[in-house]
């Protein structure tokens, strides 16, 4: 008897679903991009000096460096954790990058660096599986310790990276009419996207974010997944810092301060949830051209730099609420309320 | 029935201060469904975690298949072949149903992709056996409970098992599901697995239950073939003493029934329509209706959880708006949450601050206000302790280690120290003991003799006509009849909570 009336409820509450489903993926999908293009649109009315090719093209390379370090935090936010040590892990690593170069050639340079990342990340790593301590609190006292290392690294001086022309084109140079360091980007993109969303790795680092629980009673190694996570962590923000010393070519030890703000703010705003369980690669890069795209027009418009981390800050607040409000839908969607 | 497959002798788990499991034995034979019962407390989940892994015993021995093993940890368990299906669900909500399924056994392509096309076919045919239409590629989180639970056998099934444990697999379900789930068990045992069910409710396990064992405080109490017994067996076993099933009292009221809440057209789009009924103080009104029907609306919206009604609601013969629980609560109004362990209460505090989480009443200095009263407290919990036979043994106790009852007694102690005078009661015994079930219907009785108006909104359909002096019935967001007196029986009640469609009705 029951039956009958539960089963009616039912096929009304399935298409109920499939349509709610069906928008929040849309918005998961298109929201950013959307926006991407309504504030373009909005600085060609205002800003129409932006469109130079100069411009565009620093614009390009501003966002690859920070997409890069976006990516690890996609990947740490989607274990469940953060890593707030990628702005002093990148000063850090461009001033070793920059050493580096004073000895040996430039793929040992690049291989060299990317280890020292690793090793830090793994370092963070240990600490949280192994030891427990927090992510917050393990990557907020590497952040102050490696802030402290490339300080007295450099011994609070700055390091000019001459006669390497080579290196420079790390950053100026061109394939095909596209900038290396977009090249960059887009193929570790590729890799990271692949890795996490197509092979068992990725979706056990998934997995552990989502229902720790539930990974270790399927008798996923969580220690190594989460180990592995920050190792790959610490080797984005290496790469950026690589990418960052062509770049700029002088280095000291207070670079890529804020960083950590802004990694998250583009990873959580690219779709990837605090709550872990998921991360949205694509994303990322595009809401890296998004807050780039922000700050370039801003700087045209003549607006003192500080307010960039009040943009920052804001997108910040905003992509967290968006993320809560996706949260909801879906509980309310599965609930059936 | 064949040979058993699993054996567990003289098994005994110690815990500081309690001893979870003395000394018990139990075999599960292939191909049998053997029902595990008892109180709260009294040691089931203990055991289902040492077959699971997740706990290791004591003293004693475990044999699968006449061979003995030891579990370190929940992969050795699994590999063993036995599959343990809890309450909370080991699935990843992020994740697919699929990828669920198979979670660390993808199956991969030569150069360690994941190999979707298999993955997503293997799991269809899964789902498909188990009459399941639901995609492979849904996302869990997307998915009703029970939908979760088919996901959770869907997985056991994807790898070979030989004993499938499921730990109160009903608690969460509604009929149909209910149905669907001992359909499934029917199969599961053709194929001559068994399967070990953990439940509180005997009328399932006399349903499908081919052997019960009673566990009563960690002891084994015995293992018998339920063709045996009649359910008053079981509960004596169960409780060491009968059950005196005496009638709950119902002491006529000496109050004066004055109305406490009328409720006059409410409509709530789509899930209301046209609710007019009253409450006086010093009745228990009961609320039945299946789920859709609008009950639990109805008890959110007198509560302000739920906005956007229409209708006139009348507080102590005033309108209110109820607008947020804190104008309800202002208004006297407590509701009691249908989802303790989420809703109702803190788990990390003690039983005392769970009972005055809603502020006391004194008539202290301002002062008084800031700084809690040690005294004064403690008073009023001695009160309360003793009104509600609450057993704790010190109000400092952290309530997650109380039964579930005596958890239930300490949310009625927040309703009595915040004086609320009317009181909304959602599953009032859900998750509750036999015992304490009896307990907590004599306080219901006993509140509404104190003068408190109370409704009773319940899926316990026998609760309601035992406790309620009236009961609306909802169907379709409408009532279809209050009962009372000779008309309020069980019959009564199921006939008017699904009359409205008559038509089609199977049985």
């Amino acid at each position: 008897m029951k039956r009958t009336s539960r089963s009616l409820g039912q096929t009304t509450g399935v298409k109920h679903i499939s349509k709610g489903i069906r928008f929040l993926q849309l918005f998961e999908n298109l929201g950013v991009p959307m926006l991407l293009v309504i504030i373009l649109i909005i600085i060609a009315f205002i800003a129409p000096r932006f469109f130079i090719r100069t411009n565009l093209t620093n614009l390009l390379i501003n966002s690859s460096i920070l997409a890069v370090t976006g990516y690890g935090m996609t990947l740490a936010l989607a274990r469940e954790g953060l890593d707030l040590s990628v702005g002093s892990v990148q000063a850090f690593t461009a001033c070793i990058s920059a050493s580096l170069l004073g000895v040996t050639n430039i793929p040992l340079t690049i291989i060299g660096t990317l280890l020292v990342g690793l090793l830090i990340g793994i370092i963070n790593g240990l600490l949280i599986s192994k030891l427990r301590v927090p992510p917050f609190v393990t990557t907020l006292g590497m952040m102050s310790i490696v802030r402290g290392a490339a300080l007295l690294y450099t011994k609070g001086e700055s390091v000019l990276i001459t006669g390497h022309e080579n290196y420079a084109r790390l950053n100026s140079g061109r394939i095909l009419g596209v900038p290396v360091p977009l090249i960059i980007a887009l193929g570790t993109l590729a890799i990271l996207y692949v890795m996490l969303r197509h092979t068992p790795f990725g979706r056990h680092i998934c997995a552990v974010g989502g229902n720790e629980s539930a990974a270790v009673a399927t008798g996923l190694r969580i220690d190594r997944i989460t180990i592995a996570v920050y190792g790959i962590v610490g080797m984005t923000a290496a790469l950026s810092g690589v990418m960052l010393s062509a770049q700029l070519m002088i280095v000291d030890g207070t670079l890529g301060v804020g960083l950590e703000l802004k990694a998250i703010a583009i990873a959580v705003l690219g779709g990837t949830s605090l709550s872990g369980g998921s991360g949205n690669l694509p994303g990322t890069l595009i809401s890296a051209l998004l807050l780039s795209t922000i700050g370039s027009a801003l700087n045209i418009l003549k607006v003192p730099a500080y307010y960039q981390y009040l943009t920052t800050g804001l997108l910040l607040i905003f992509a967290l609420g968006l993320d809560t409000l996706r949260r909801i839908l879906v509980n309310k969607i599965a609930l059936r309320r | 029935m064949a040979e058993p497959i699993l054996i567990a002798k003289n098994i005994s788990k110690q815990f500081p201060g309690v001893r979870a499991l003395d000394d018990v034995d139990i075999d599960l034979m292939q191909g049998e469904v053997h029902a595990l019962v008892g109180e709260n407390g009294a040691g089931k989940s203990t055991l289902v975690k040492i077959f699971g892994g997740m706990y290791r015993p004591n003293s004693g021995s475990l044999f699968i298949s006449g061979r003995e093993v030891h579990f370190y940890e929940p992969l050795q368990s699994q590999v063993a072949g036995i599959s343990v299906i809890t309450q909370e669900f080991d699935l990843v909500p992020q994740l697919t149903v699929a990828e669920n399924i198979y979670l660390g056994r993808e199956p991969v392509l030569p150069i360690r992709l994941i190999d979707w096309k298999k993955i997503n076919q293997r799991s269809t045919q899964i789902l498909n056996e188990l009459g399941m239409n639901i995609s492979p590629t849904q996302r869990v989180e997307y998915l009703s409970v029970a939908d979760k639970q088919m996901v959770e056998i869907a997985k056991a099934l994807s790898r070979d098992f030989r004993v499938m444990i499921m730990d109160e697999p009903t608690a969460t379900l509604n009929a149909a599901e209910v149905e669907r789930l001992f359909k499934i068990i029917a199969k599961l045992r053709k194929r001559n697995v068994a399967i070990l069910y953990v439940s509180h409710r005997l009328g399932e396990v006399f349903r499908i239950a081919d052997r019960v064992t009673v566990l009563r405080d960690g002891k084994k109490v015995g293992t018998r073939a339920v063709k045996s017994l009649v359910e008053k067996d079981v509960i004596t076993m169960m409780l060491g003493r009968e059950l005196e099933e005496r009638e709950v009292e119902r002491i006529v009221s000496g109050v004066e029934q004055t109305e406490a809440v009328s409720v006059t057209d409410l409509n709530l789009q789509g899930t209301l329509d046209q609710v007019s009924f009253s409450l006086n103080y010093g009745e228990v009104l009961g609320c039945a209706g299946l789920i859709g029907s609008g009950r639990s609306e109805l008890v959110r919206i007198l509560f302000g959880i739920t906005a956007g009604w229409e209708g006139e609601i009348c507080v102590n013969n005033q309108p209110v708006q109820l607008k947020n629980p804190g104008e309800a609560l202002k208004q006297g109004i407590f509701m009691l949450t249908d989802d303790r362990k989420t809703e109702g209460i803190f788990p990390d505090l003690s039983v005392l601050e769970n009972v005055l989480i809603n502020k006391v009443k004194t008539k202290t200095v301002w002062l008084g206000k800031l700084f809690i009263a040690q005294s004064t407290e403690r008073n009023k919990y001695k009160e309360i302790q003793n009104y509600l036979s609450i057993q704790a043994h010190s109000p400092a106790q952290i309530i997650s280690t109380l039964s579930g009852g005596n958890q239930q007694k300490v949310i009625f102690g927040r309703a009595l120290v915040s004086q609320s005078k009317i009181l909304l009661l959602n599953e009032p015994t859900r998750g509750v003991d036999v015992g304490t079930k009896m307990e907590i219907r004599e306080l219901i009785r006993q509140l509404a003799h104190d003068g408190h108006a109370v409704l009773v909104s319940s899926s316990d359909i026998p609760e309601l006509v035992k406790v309620s002096d009236r009961c609306l019935v909802l169907s379709k967001g409408r009532i279809i009849g209050i009962l009372e007196g000779e008309k309020l029986s069980e019959d009564n009640i199921i006939a008017c909570a699904v009359g409205h469609n008559r038509i089609g009705v199977g049985s």
